[in-house]
């Protein structure tokens, strides 16, 4: 795989050709950045507001009642973040390519040494934190790694030489078949996607396991897959979660409680209807930045993952779709650089970053809007969490890096 | 796959687009970015919509309800005084005791951890949590059933409902056993569990008096009945309200979202009602309803006829303000004893509900009746100012008029002969009363049966006043209603209430202006500033100055002339006028035949210059046997018989209570015993007979040293007086006879037989005994001068219509 690198490129555009770890001289893509920079501050502003009222009260014993506790960190790991971002805009990306198996591997072993004592810390029943350096989820590794093996491996996909057999037996017409329907080229795939979850049903990790499939599928779209199999992939994992949402009573409470949450509105519901509560208290206008009611102990996790009802009840419909606006220009404008991206590993990269990121956002705001089920997704830049803010900067860096090389801006 | 071959061939004819991505690729992008970047959002637009927009109100009104608290300060309740300032109704602040079952259990702490340190298992956490709310319920049970007097199983019940916070286990707690519950909280550490809310509780002091008139409050505290209902607006004031925004934990989000509003206490109000002058006329009316066998109840209003401001209203049967449901009167209480024990569980719900709707209306003014004859004073007073009758007029009468094949009869069978109109008055005569209200016509009778305010209610400040029942204008007036007009003219067969014929009789006597009858003479506020002030208001001037004068006169020569028929009302000192009445309602019992009359008399005093008028009535004397005209103690059933004398004592006391001096002119048929003690034999004998008495002595001396009666006691003429001669009068006592029924004659004898004095009040000689000041059988010392009441026998107008 290395070898790509040492061979001289014949683009005609960009002759001139970087090692990894290179800085690169081209201009970041100006919108995207200025897009990032704007919903961080307004994420950061939104932090500020949704989470002094437990901040003050201190409800986890962390913050000694100071209102700006969570305010503070976040928006020194929002600097750190930027740096982070910076480093990463000017590094060469398709350095990435080659290293696409060592990243994944590396990932696997992380994910799991959620196991080990010492390394690993369990919250809630689920081990998904590394301790070390600071507290960190591996699978945020896991899904760049996905990312990054996925679009390297299907950036290379004409390369491939389809298999063939000996079509005189009925085996090797079978397998002559498989292999032009497209099944053998998507064996690895499988594969890795897999294990992927495997590991994250030991830890165990739902949301973290949807993201996987999306991106993967995503990914796998964008890279010119047969839709055949996506179709028939979304028609196996349709009726999987039926069945599976049939059979288990945890699922099916969890499914009337989305349906009807004032069923146990002091109980399960008791999440979605304090969320519905806020938002619908916003009206179209809002309460005014601040002024937010349902904050006050309310709405659970208001500083996490209901950030979003905190937006609707404080700036209302007008003020929670401008959000919108620019979460969707963000996620248009990066499939915007995919498309316009040098090579297809950037491209696909990108796909898969950018659906990543779209699909938390969708998946958040449907969560607090009830819209779905509640799951466990925070809303990038806006939600509590310094590495998770980290790990999506440095992503965004990904992006501005492919963005620099883009042979039309 | 086609594609994979094309585009493979395409890269090796094109290298340079290798590297980049496919067209198919690029579709497939714009794809994802048409579902991420638009659809999704596009979906969640929507869904913010719908919560936005559609539901923002639910979703707030429901958000706002968990985020508020309203703490109400409630506002102090006006007080109702009496004209002297004396309290009717005053508020003081009483707890409620509520329980919260659910802080119970949340307030249920078990270690989680064993000795060791060990987790223990969440079933032995759950067993001991459970035997913890066992014993708290338990111990909360006995210990408030004990303070509160509440059934205990009542209190394990409301324990039972372990989600609610909010259990009223007593209300209206007074101070004292509010302070043993708090005791109770404190000593077991039970804040959580019991707590306390500030209420009011509605205090009458005086309890029955003037019951109907003050009325109730509720178990709100809203004013149900009376001037408790009417002036609830000004008595309730405006209670404070605080919104406190609280966050989940219960506490105060901050001061930024509270607003408060200050309690405005009620106004004040005080009445024209003498809570003095109230209690007389009560207990003018409950002695009526013993002595006559009264079971329909009965009523009084007392006023000041210039102002027409009512200074006693009472209505019978009572009850106790403090206890409205709870039916005292005697009457009642047997109806209902009767249905308990014979109807069904529905007939006495039933039954309950309608005695004790009776107790809380007034006779007053809610429900009329037949005015009889103390309607035609106003019939005088119309023909005295139209002109139709002067006072020189004679009438004659021959017991009866025939009119439109109806004999009326005159209550004199045999006819009063000819009369001047005093005498006709006196007489009360219903022919002559005929023939003026022939001379008014029905048109000039309907013109002032308007002018006196019948036709209207009078307006006074107490809800549900109805009323009166008369003809039809058109029917009345036209040639059809002669009988009508001539029954009318003697106050019957048509229905006023009580504070309507006061109001207009208050007119006829006070120089003809028809004043509107009040109660509520201020309204202030807690400062004491007047908020409303009750002007005297005169609604029109009914008749002149010399018609109500000459009215007056002869109202006060049917009780002061020897033959009026008002003249039981006499009491010596002070002049009286007034008016008898006896009414039939042509009602009578379902089970004996009885017919159900309506006994009354309005008086006034003094006679010159009205001060009082008193209207007394009571409904349904029950007569002896379903034919006889007497009460099973023997009193001839009528109004100048019953309700006469009892009003005329009732203005008498009045009057004393007003501070009226008796008029020296005692025309007493009684002697004053002078005092002999210190005299010797022979004086004191001279003294007694220049007075008219004679003496028995007692022992042998020449000086007495003792007398019985006492001096300054009165005496019939010719009585022994018992002179003690150097020994002191014995302490005997005898027992007091019965007097009821007995002439003057018999009376003395009765009394003198047991060595006790007759000291006659009253008619006197030519009446019979009324009452006696000591009951029978009370043990009363020998010698001594027993005042008894006689009155003389007087038929008003009963059984005066027959076909």
């Amino acid at each position: 795989m290395a070898k790509a690198f040492k061979k001289p490129l014949k683009s005609p555009i960009k002759p001139k050709e970087k090692k990894p770890g290179q800085t690169i001289q081209g201009e970041v893509d100006l919108p995207f950045l200025l897009l990032t920079v704007l919903l961080v501050v307004v994420g950061l502003v939104m932090l500020l507001s949704a989470s002094y009222p437990s901040a003050i009260y201190d409800l986890k014993g962390n913050t000694q009642g100071d209102a700006l506790y969570y305010f503070k960190r976040q928006a020194i790991f929002a600097v750190v973040g930027f740096m982070g971002m910076y480093i990463v805009s000017k590094l060469n990306y398709r350095g990435l390519q080659g290293l696409a198996m060592p990243i994944l591997l590396v990932a696997f072993v992380l994910m799991l040494a959620v196991h080990v004592p010492g390394l690993g810390k369990t919250v809630g029943g689920a081990t998904r934190w590394l301790t070390i350096p600071i507290q960190w989820q591996p699978s945020e590794l896991g899904k760049m790694a996905l990312i990054i093996y996925f679009a390297s491996r299907l950036s290379k996909r004409d390369q491939r030489v389809p298999r063939r057999y000996n079509p005189r037996t009925s085996f090797g017409r079978f397998c002559n078949w498989l292999e032009r329907i497209g099944f053998f080229e998507l064996v690895p795939y499988g594969i890795v996607l897999v294990i992927m979850i495997a590991i994250l049903y030991l830890q165990p990790h739902m949301s973290a396991s949807i993201q996987m499939v999306v991106i993967a599928a995503a990914i796998l779209f964008a890279g010119g897959i047969s839709v055949g199999w996506f179709l028939a992939g979304g028609i196996t994992v349709a009726s999987l979660l039926v069945i599976i949402i049939a059979t288990t009573d945890y699922m099916t409470s969890r499914v009337q409680m989305w349906q009807d949450p004032w069923s146990d509105a002091l109980g399960k519901g008791m999440q979605a209807i304090q969320s519905m509560l806020a938002i619908g208290s916003g009206g179209v206008f809002g309460e005014g930045l601040g002024n937010s009611r349902q904050k006050f102990l309310y709405l659970p996790e208001a500083q996490n993952d209901f950030i979003f009802a905190v937006v609707c009840e404080e700036l209302g419909l007008i003020g929670a779709s401008l959000v919108l606006v620019l979460f969707a220009l963000l996620i248009i404008r990066g499939y915007w650089l995919a498309l316009h991206a040098r090579d297809k590993f950037g491209s696909l990269v990108i796909v898969g970053v950018v659906t990543l990121f779209a699909f938390q956002v969708f998946a958040n705001v449907a969560v607090v809007t009830n819209l779905f089920p509640v799951t466990g997704i925070s809303l990038p830049f806006f939600s509590y969490g310094g590495t998770a803010l980290c790990i999506q900067l440095a992503e965004m860096g990904l992006i501005l890096s492919i963005s620099r090389q883009n042979p039309i801006t | 796959m086609p594609f994979e071959r094309n585009s493979k061939d395409k890269n090796e004819q094109r290298p340079k687009r290798s590297r980049r991505l496919g067209g198919k690729g690029l579709q497939r992008i714009v794809v994802l970015a048409g579902i991420f970047g638009v659809l999704t959002f596009g979906v969640l637009f929507l869904k913010l919509w719908q919560l936005q927009v559609v539901q923002h109100e639910t979703l707030e009104a429901k958000a706002i309800a968990q985020q508020t608290r309203e703490v109400s300060s409630s506002a102090h309740r006006g007080t109702i005084y009496d004209a002297n300032g004396a309290i009717l109704a005053i508020s003081g602040s009483v707890q409620n005791v509520i329980l919260s079952p659910r802080d119970i259990y949340a307030a249920a702490e078990v270690d989680t951890k064993d000795e060791f340190g060990n987790p223990r298992s969440e079933a032995v956490i759950e067993a001991e949590k459970k035997a913890y709310v066992q014993s708290t319920c338990n111990l909360i049970a006995d210990n408030l059933s004990a303070i509160l007097g509440v059934e205990r199983e009542e209190i394990l019940k409301k324990l039972d409902k372990t989600e609610s916070a909010y259990q009223v286990i007593a209300k209206k707690v007074e101070d004292d056993v509010a302070d043993q519950v708090r005791v109770f909280i404190d000593e077991n550490n039970l804040e959580a569990c019991i707590y306390m809310t500030d209420d009011a509780k509605r205090y009458y002091p005086y309890s029955t008096t003037a019951s109907q008139v003050v009325g109730f409050v509720n178990s709100q505290n809203q004013g149900a009945y009376g001037l408790e209902a009417l002036y609830e607006n000004e008595l309730s004031g405006e209670d404070g309200r605080t919104i406190i925004a609280k966050n989940a934990a219960g506490t105060e989000m901050g001061s930024a979202y509270s607003t408060f509003n200050d309690a405005l206490d009620g106004y004040n109000i005080h009445t024209t009602i003498d809570a003095n002058i109230q209690m007389l006329a009560e207990k003018t009316v409950e002695e009526g309803i013993q002595k006559f066998d009264v079971v329909n109840g009965a009523f009084c209003i007392v006023m000041d006829p210039k102002t027409c401001a009512v200074l006693a209203m009472v209505s019978s049967p009572d009850y106790d303000l403090n206890d409205y449901n709870t039916i005292n009167d005697a009457t009642l209480l047997a109806q209902l004893e009767k249905i308990k024990r014979t109807g069904t569980e529905e007939e006495y719900a039933k039954a309950l509900s309608e005695a004790q709707f009776k107790q809380w209306s007034s006779k007053c003014l809610n429900t009329e009746y037949e005015p009889g004859s103390t309607f035609k004073p106003i019939v005088v007073a119309a023909g005295l100012e139209e002109g139709v009758i002067q006072e020189s007029d004679t009438f004659g009468c021959v017991g009866y008029v025939d009119m439109d094949g109806w004999r009326i009869r005159c209550s004199a069978r045999s006819g009063h002969g000819t009369q001047d109109l005093r005498k006709a008055v006196m007489n009360s005569c219903n022919p002559a009363l005929i023939d003026i209200g022939q001379r008014l016509g029905a048109e000039k009778f309907y013109q002032y049966w308007e002018n006196f305010g019948f036709t209207e209610p009078t307006g006074i400040e107490l809800p549900g006043e109805v009323g009166s029942v008369f003809w039809p204008k058109a029917e009345f007036v036209s040639p059809a209603g002669i009988v009508s007009l001539a029954t009318a003219s003697f106050g019957q067969r048509f229905t006023v209430t009580p504070i309507q014929l006061i109001t207009a009789l208050s007119a006829c006597i006070n120089g003809g202006h028809l004043m509107e009858p009040y109660l509520v003479q201020s309204v202030t506020d807690t400062e004491g500033n007047v908020v409303s002030y009750h002007e005297p208001t005169e609604v029109r001037q009914v008749v002149s100055q010399e018609t109500s004068d000459l009215v007056r006169s002869f109202m006060e020569s049917v009780v002061s002339g020897r033959n009026g028929t008002g003249k039981n009302a006499y009491v010596p000192g002070y002049r009286i006028g007034g008016k008898t009445g006896s009414s039939q309602t042509l009602t009578r019992d379902p089970d004996t035949g009885r017919e159900r009359i309506i006994v009354s008399f309005v008086g006034f005093a003094p006679a010159d210059d009205p001060e009082v008028i008193v209207l007394l009535g009571y409904d349904w004397p029950w007569s002896a046997t379903p034919e006889s005209n007497s009460t099973a103690s023997g009193v001839y059933i009528s109004g100048g018989n019953m309700a006469c004398p009892m009003a005329g004592e009732l203005i008498a006391n009045i009057l004393d209570y007003l501070g009226h001096q008796k008029s020296s002119t005692t025309e007493s048929s009684g002697v004053t015993i002078p005092r002999l003690v210190g005299m010797t034999h022979q004086e004191a004998n001279a003294a007694l007979a220049k007075l008219g008495l004679t003496c028995r002595t007692s022992g042998q001396g020449e000086f007495v040293t003792d007398q019985a009666p006492s001096p300054g006691s009165s005496v019939p003429k010719g009585s022994s007086i018992v002179l003690y001669l150097g020994t002191e009068r014995a302490a005997e006592t005898v027992p007091m006879p019965d007097l009821s029924g007995m002439t003057y004659q018999e009376a003395k004898e009765k009394l003198e037989s047991v060595g006790l004095y007759l000291n006659a009040t009253g008619t006197g000689e030519t009446g019979k005994v009324f009452a006696q000041e000591v009951e029978p059988n009370t043990p009363v010392e020998v010698g001594t001068a027993v005042e008894v009441k006689f009155v003389d026998e007087v038929a008003d107008d009963k059984d005066a219509i027959e076909d």
